[in-house]
C-alpha cells in the first residue's frame, strides 16, 4: 500500500464510490484513497439494468435524477474517456394498469414538467406508436420521457475510477476494510487487510454492506441487501427504442445497444440478504411476464441470468449526507435499485458537502436521521 | 416438477456407468444426454478398446453404448431422455432445468451426477478464424458419424492421442495428412498410434508449432516453425506448408458449468486440462448432491470414464440409502482398476492431478 | 486515443463469440484490467453464446504472462443457468403442449 493517509477515504467501489472520488480530485481534493473489497463494478454496478431515468413522484428525486441526465449526456466528454460510456436516450415508457396508477402518473407528469423534465402522456395507442408490439390488454395508458435512457454500467464505472486516478486518486483493489477507528467522534483512521489509513473523512459508498461498514464506525446504519434478478438474450437487430417499465407486473425491459434484451421482475418475498445465486423462479416468472408484454421480445434465447443486489433503506431511498454522532462519515447508500442512474450528481453532491460543508442541491431530506424521526420519504416510483 | 432421486448428466460412458449403477441399486435414475443417441465420445470411436476386460477390452467403442442401454432400458426406474440438454443446475433448490425441444422442463433431484465430458482447447494463433480450422473433435464427428470428409490435405495441430488417432482416421478415410506439428519435444500420446501414422509416411515434427493460417476466405495453407525450450520460435524456421485444413488437437478441458453453477469448490489442475471440481474419493464434490464422472473431473479416457462413472453411481446411491450387493467390494475393485489404468509412466501425471483434485478422508 | 499500429495479433482471435483479438485483450491489460471478469466487461469477451468456454482460458494465459503469476492464480469467472440459449417462450411455456 503506498499511502498510510488520506484526506478522504472512500470505501466502495461501484460507481458511487468512484463518481465522488472523481469529484472530490476534481474539487482539488486529490489526497483521497478508495478501497475496493474486488474490482471496480464487481457488485452492484456491475450487474444492474442501467436505466436512467428522470420520472419519479418526488420532487427531490426528480431534481436529483434530471441533474444526473445532464451529466450523462456529456459524459464522455467530461470524463475525457474512450470508447464511451454509451449512454443512449431511448426514452422510458411507463405503462399504467390501473386507473389508481394512472392518477399517480398524471401527478407525477404534473410535478416532473414543474421541475423542466419533458414528460408526455400516452393513450395506449400512442404507445403503440412507440412500441408497436407492446400487449395493451388491461393497460389504462403510459407515460414516456425520450430524455430518459440507458448507458453501460461498466464505462461509466470505469470512466469515473480511470478519471480519478489521473487526478491522484489512489485506488486500492482487493482490499477490504476491516475496521474504522473513531475516537470522541472523531474519525482517526480506516484499518484494511492491508494496512491502515489514517483519515478524518469517510465516505460510504459500500452499496448493500454500507450498514456493515458503518457498524465498524459504531453508526447502526439501516442498509441492508436485497437479491435482484435479471437476464439478458441473444443480440437481434434494433427493434424497441425505450426503456419499457410496468410497476404493476413489477417489471422492466430495454434493448441495449448491442442488440440484447435485458430485463428483470421483482420476486415477491425475496428475503434480506447477500445471495446472489440464481433461481428458476425468477426465470420462469420473468419469461411468462414477457410473453404477456412484449410478445416477440419472448422469441429470443436467454444467454445468462444473474443476480445482483439493491442497497435497501426502509423507505426505499437513498441515504446522503454526514451521520452524527461521528462527525465526517458521510454516506452516500441505500438507492434501492436508482443508485447507478443518481450516480453521476451524487458524486457532485458528496464532493460538495465533504470540502465545503454545503451542497447545490439540498439533500437533508435524505439523511440518515429521518428513520428515527420517522420522516421516511415516500417515492411512488420504484420497480423490481 | 418431476422428482428423482438421482439425474445423470450425460450419456458417454461415464454418465452410461453411472445410471447403470444407480439403476441396479433400485434409486429412481434419469439419464439424460443432449445428442440424439447415447455414447458421447464412444460414437466415434472406431478403434478396439485394450485394458480389461471389465473395461470391454476386444470391443469397439461405437458398440459399447448399445452394451448399457440393453440393460437401462429394462429397469422400471431408470428413465432416458435423449436430445434434452441440460439447461441448469439451481442449487438453492436443487432443481435441474432440461430443454426438450420446445417444452422446458424442471426435475427435483436429490442427488445430481454431472458427466458432461470435456471439450477441444481452443488455440491463438493468427488468422485462427478462418474456415477451414476444426477442432479434432469436430473433424473425427464428420468423418466417423457423417462420412464427410473435412478437406483434402490435413495440417495436424497436437500429438496427443487424440491427434494421432484422428490422423489415422483420417487416412483410413483417404484423407491426405500433410504434417503433424507437435509444439513439446516429445509425442504426447502412446507411440502405438504414432508408429501407425510413420509406417504411413507422415511427417510428425516435434518442437514445432503454428504460426499462421494462410488463406482468405478459407484455409489454403499454414505457416509452421520451430519452437526452443521456452516455446519461443526460432526465427527463420518458418516454412509453409499446403493444406485445407488445419486440425487442432490441443487438448480437452473438462466442461464443469454445472459444477461452477452448484457452488463447487473448484481447482485449477493443468495435468487434468483445467479447471476441475475437488472431489472426495468417491467422486462427491463439496456440494454434496453433486457427483462428478469422467473427462468431467479430469480429462483421461473412456476406460477411465466407465470406472468413474460407477464409482459415482454406487456412491450416490448409497448416500440415499440404496445399496447394491457388494457395494464395498464393488468399489475396491473399481478403484483398483483405476489405479492400474493409471499406472505406468504415462499415467504418471494424471495421477499427480488427481491427488491434488482429491479431499481425503472428508477433510473439506 | 492514436491509432495503434496494426500487428499480428490483431488477426488472431480470442473471443470468436464476440469477436475480441488478442491485440486487444493486451491493450486492456496495458491499461490496467487484471481480472478476467474485468476484461469481459470492457471488451464483451466471454459474453457470447460459449460464455467463455472456448476464451477465458486464453484470456488466463494472457494475464498470467503479463503479471507474471502461475496461471491457477487468475481468477475464473463463474458460469451461470442456463449452459446453451434457451428461447424464453419454452421457459415460458414450461411442461406444457402448445
Amino acid at each position: 500500500m503506498s499511502r498510510n493517509s488520506a484526506d478522504v477515504v472512500v470505501i466502495g467501489g461501484g460507481v458511487v464510490g468512484c463518481a465522488v472520488a472523481f469529484e472530490l480530485a476534481q474539487r482539488g481534493c486529490t489526497n483521497v484513497t478508495l478501497i475496493e473489497r474486488n474490482t471496480p463494478a464487481s457488485g452492484s454496478s456491475g450487474r444492474c439494468g442501467a436505466g436512467v431515468r428522470q420520472q419519479f413522484g418526488t420532487e427531490l428525486n426528480c431534481v436529483l435524477a434530471r441533474e444526473a441526465v445532464r451529466i450523462f449526456e456529456r459524459m464522455d466528454e467530461y470524463l475525457d474517456y474512450e470508447p464511451s460510456v454509451e449512454f443512449r436516450q431511448s426514452g422510458y415508457l411507463m405503462l399504467a394498469f390501473s386507473d389508481h396508477q394512472w392518477e399517480q402518473f398524471l401527478a407525477n407528469v404534473a410535478l416532473e414538467r414543474s421541475l423542466d423534465i419533458d414528460v408526455r402522456t400516452l393513450t395506449c395507442q400512442q404507445a403503440l406508436e412507440i412500441v408497436p408490439f407492446l400487449n395493451i390488454d388491461g393497460m389504462v395508458g403510459a407515460t414516456f420521457c425520450q430524455e430518459d435512457g440507458h448507458a453501460n454500467p461498466f464505462h461509466t464505472t470505469f470512466a469515473y475510477a480511470r478519471a480519478a486516478r489521473r487526478l491522484g486518486v489512489e485506488i486500492l483493489t482487493h482490499t477490504e476494510v476491516t475496521g474504522i477507528e473513531v475516537e470522541n467522534d472523531k474519525i482517526r483512521a480506516v484499518v484494511t487487510d492491508r494496512g491502515r489509513i489514517a483519515t478524518s473523512t469517510v465516505v460510504n459508498c459500500a452499496g448493500a454492506y454500507s450498514g456493515q461498514v458503518a457498524a465498524m464506525a459504531g453508526i447502526d446504519l439501516p442498509v441492508w441487501g436485497e437479491r435482484h434478478q435479471i437476464l439478458i438474450t441473444e443480440p437481434v437487430e434494433p427493434i424497441m427504442g425505450p426503456m419499457v417499465i410496468s410497476f404493476h407486473h413489477d417489471f422492466y425491459c430495454q434493448q441495449v445497444p448491442h442488440g440484447s434484451f435485458i430485463m428483470g421482475i421483482g420476486m415477491p418475498g425475496e428475503p434480506k440478504g447477500y445471495n446472489m445465486h440464481s433461481s428458476v423462479d425468477f426465470l420462469e416468472g420473468m419469461a411468462r411476464s414477457l410473453r404477456q408484454l412484449l410478445p416477440p421480445v419472448a422469441q429470443l434465447r436467454v444467454v445468462r441470468q444473474w443476480a445482483g443486489l439493491y442497497d435497501r433503506s426502509p423507505d426505499a431511498q437513498p441515504i446522503l449526507g454526514e451521520c452524527p454522532p461521528v462527525e465526517r462519515f458521510f454516506n452516500a447508500n441505500g438507492f434501492s435499485g436508482h443508485g447507478f442512474m443518481l450516480a453521476p450528481i451524487v458524486g457532485v453532491i458528496m464532493a460538495d458537502l465533504v470540502t465545503t460543508g454545503s451542497s447545490s442541491i439540498d439533500i437533508s431530506k435524505l439523511d440518515a436521521g429521518r428513520f428515527a424521526r420517522g420522516e421516511l420519504v415516500l417515492e411512488p416510483a420504484v420497480v423490481g | 416438477m418431476r422428482e428423482v432421486d438421482i439425474a445423470v448428466i450425460g450419456a458417454g460412458p461415464a454418465g452410461l456407468a453411472a445410471a447403470l449403477a444407480c439403476g441396479e441399486s433400485g434409486a429412481t435414475t434419469l439419464l439424460v444426454d443432449y445428442m440424439d443417441a447415447p455414447g458421447g465420445q464412444l460414437i466415434k470411436q472406431t478403434h478396439k478398446f485394450f485394458g480389461s476386460e471389465r473395461q470391454f477390452a476386444g470391443t469397439r467403442g461405437i458398440q459399447i453404448p448399445d452394451i448399457f442401454i440393453g440393460r437401462l432400458s429394462k429397469m422400471p426406474n431408470v428413465q432416458l431422455m435423449w436430445g434434452v440438454n441440460a439447461s441448469g443446475y439451481y442449487a438453492d433448490s436443487g432443481v435441474l432445468t432440461l430443454e426438450d425441444g420446445g417444452k422446458f422442463i424442471k426435475v427435483k433431484a436429490k442427488r445430481v451426477i454431472i458427466a458432461t465430458g470435456a471439450a477441444e482447447k481452443a488455440l491463438a494463433f493468427e488468422n485462427n478464424d478462418l474456415p477451414g480450422v476444426y477442432g479434432a473433435g469436430a473433424v473425427q464427428t464428420l468423418m466417423n458419424v457423417h462420412g464427410v470428409k473435412p478437406g483434402d490435405r490435413v495440417l495436424m495441430v497436437g500429438s496427443g492421442n487424440i491427434g494421432l488417432i484422428v490422423s489415422y482416421q483420417l487416412i483410413q478415410a483417404h484423407v491426405e495428412v500433410i504434417a503433424l506439428v507437435e509444439a513439446a519435444r516429445c509425442i504426447g500420446g502412446y507411440l502405438v498410434h504414432a508408429a501407425k501414422l510413420r509406417r504411413a509416411g507422415v511427417p510428425i515434427l516435434t518442437s514445432h508449432t503454428i504460426v499462421r493460417a494462410l488463406g482468405e476466405e478459407t484455409v489454403r495453407g499454414a505457416v509452421v516453425a520451430q519452437v526452443d525450450q521456452s516455446w519461443q520460435v526460432k526465427p527463420g524456421s518458418e516454412r509453409e506448408i499446403a493444406c485445407d485444413v488445419i486440425c487442432l488437437a490441443v487438448g480437452l478441458t473438462p466442461l464443469v458449468d454445472m459444477m461452477w453453477q452448484a457452488g463447487c469448490e473448484m481447482r485449477y489442475v493443468p495435468a487434468l486440462g483445467g479447471h476441475v471440481p475437488a472431489r472426495d474419493e468417491n467422486m462427491r464434490a463439496s456440494n454434496p448432491a453433486v457427483y462428478v464422472a469422467g473427462d468431467a473431473g479430469g480429462v483421461e479416457e473412456a476406460s477411465s470414464a466407465m470406472i468413474s462413472g460407477e464409482i459415482a453411481g454406487i456412491s450416490a446411491a448409497k448416500s440415499l440409502g440404496f445399496e447394491v450387493q457388494g457395494a464395498e467390494a464393488r468399489l475396491g475393485q473399481l478403484k483398483a482398476d483405476l489405479a492400474a489404468i493409471r499406472s505406468g509412466p504415462t499415467g504418471e501425471k494424471i495421477c499427480a492431478g488427481v491427488k491434488c483434485a482429491t479431499v481425503c478422508g472428508g477433510e473439506w | 486515443m492514436a491509432e495503434r499500429e496494426k500487428s499480428p495479433d490483431d488477426n488472431i482471435v480470442i473471443c470468436r463469440c464476440e469477436d475480441v483479438t488478442l491485440a486487444e485483450i493486451r491493450e486492456l491489460i496495458a491499461q490496467g484490467y487484471h481480472t478476467i471478469d474485468e476484461i469481459k466487461r470492457v471488451s464483451r469477451a466471454g459474453m457470447g453464446p460459449c460464455q467463455g468456454r472456448t476464451c477465458r482460458q486464453l484470456i488466463a494465459r494472457e494475464l498470467a504472462i503479463a503479471l507474471g503469476v502461475p496461471v491457477e492464480q487468475v481468477e475464473m469467472p463463474t458460469f451461470r443457468p442456463p449452459s446453451r440459449p434457451v428461447l424464453l417462450s419454452t421457459i415460458a411455456r414450461g411442461e406444457a403442449d402448445e
